[in-house]
């Protein structure tokens, strides 16, 4: 959605509270993408995206736009929720079987797909137990698809240090691998 | 390669994966090819296949849509007052002590309407 568009809608929306339903239809498959690569279960991401719009329900006067997108204050609003989550629960959740991406539809032989099912499963436990900033990066990126600009106003920081955390991250979640493969 | 060009190669990899693009290393120059560059690309590739988008069950989206609307109505009709710092706790209280006064509200009628028909005179009841 284009800056202007977005503009629009949350003007539309402080005037009138039921205007805020078009903000929900645009962002809410994001924000529930967002939360349940971070969550891991459905549960949990469906109480933390009803969280986030609520949030953002309340407190949309205190938004100003001064060059941060809503979509950026919505992503932040997501961060802080999962945040609290962890906090609040002290734990870091296990991956359920129902974020594999679906394998064995073609002619895949069973050993095969067995395999892959567990490596990335194996995958997706040492990306959560990345920093939040990496995870949350990982998944801006491939999950969302957004671009390094958009990442970097969303996650406060230039586009050259988005580059650069990118880096860093891919390392980090290589030896996390490699400790794996040898622990 | 020189620290700050592998990574322009690794981010215009990662967009290309954004726009669904496995062409993995094979735009690069071959110099670039090295060993060590070859297995974050292949790393990317594999993060991107694990981070698939899920998506919310048409019910869920629903029904949170129907509460955040409900209470959007609530807010604009004045019923749903929001102090400026109050909690989202304390949102969640207002609207259910809400819900309540009007459950129980529903209930005195039921109650009434049925006492009433049982106190009817033997005359007025039908047979």
């Amino acid at each position: 959605m284009k800056g202007e568009q977005e503009r629009v809608l949350v003007e539309r929306a402080r005037n009138d509270p039921v205007a805020f339903a078009a903000l929900y239809e645009v962002y809410v498959d994001r924000v529930y993408n967002y939360i349940y690569q971070r969550t891991g279960n459905r549960s949990d991401a469906e109480d933390l995206t009803a969280r986030t719009f609520l949030k953002a329900f309340v407190h949309l006067e205190h938004y100003v736009f001064r060059g941060i997108p809503f979509s950026a204050w919505l992503y932040r609003i997501a961060h802080n929720a999962v945040a609290n989550w962890y906090r609040d629960r002290r734990r870091h959740q296990g991956v359920s079987l129902d974020a594999l991406v679906a394998y064995g539809e073609d002619d895949e032989k069973p050993e095969d797909v067995a395999q892959a099912r567990q490596e990335q499963l194996t995958l997706l436990e040492a990306i959560r137990r990345l920093p939040p900033e990496r995870q949350q990066l990982l998944i801006l990126k491939f999950s969302d698809g957004l671009r390094n600009a958009e990442i970097a106003r969303i996650m406060g920081r230039t586009e050259g240090a988005i580059k650069s955390l990118y880096h860093r991250t891919l390392l980090a979640l290589r030896r996390e691998l490699q400790n794996d493969k040898m622990g | 390669m020189e620290h700050k060009d592998l990574l322009e190669v690794l981010a215009a990899h990662a967009d290309q994966l954004g726009c669904g693009s496995t062409d993995s290393a094979q735009d690069l120059p071959p110099a670039e090819q090295a060993e060590e560059l070859r297995s974050l690309l292949q790393l990317a590739e594999q993060v991107k296949a694990a981070l698939a988008p899920v998506g919310p069950s048409p019910a869920y989206k629903r029904r949170l849509a129907l509460d955040l609307t409900e209470m959007a109505s609530r807010r604009r009709s004045g019923d749903l007052l929001i102090a400026p710092h109050s909690s989202n706790r304390e949102v969640i209280i207002r609207a259910a002590i809400g819900s309540a006064v009007a459950l129980a509200g529903g209930i005195v009628y039921l109650v009434r309407t049925h006492m009433q028909g049982r106190s009817r005179p033997i005359g007025q009841v039908r047979t």
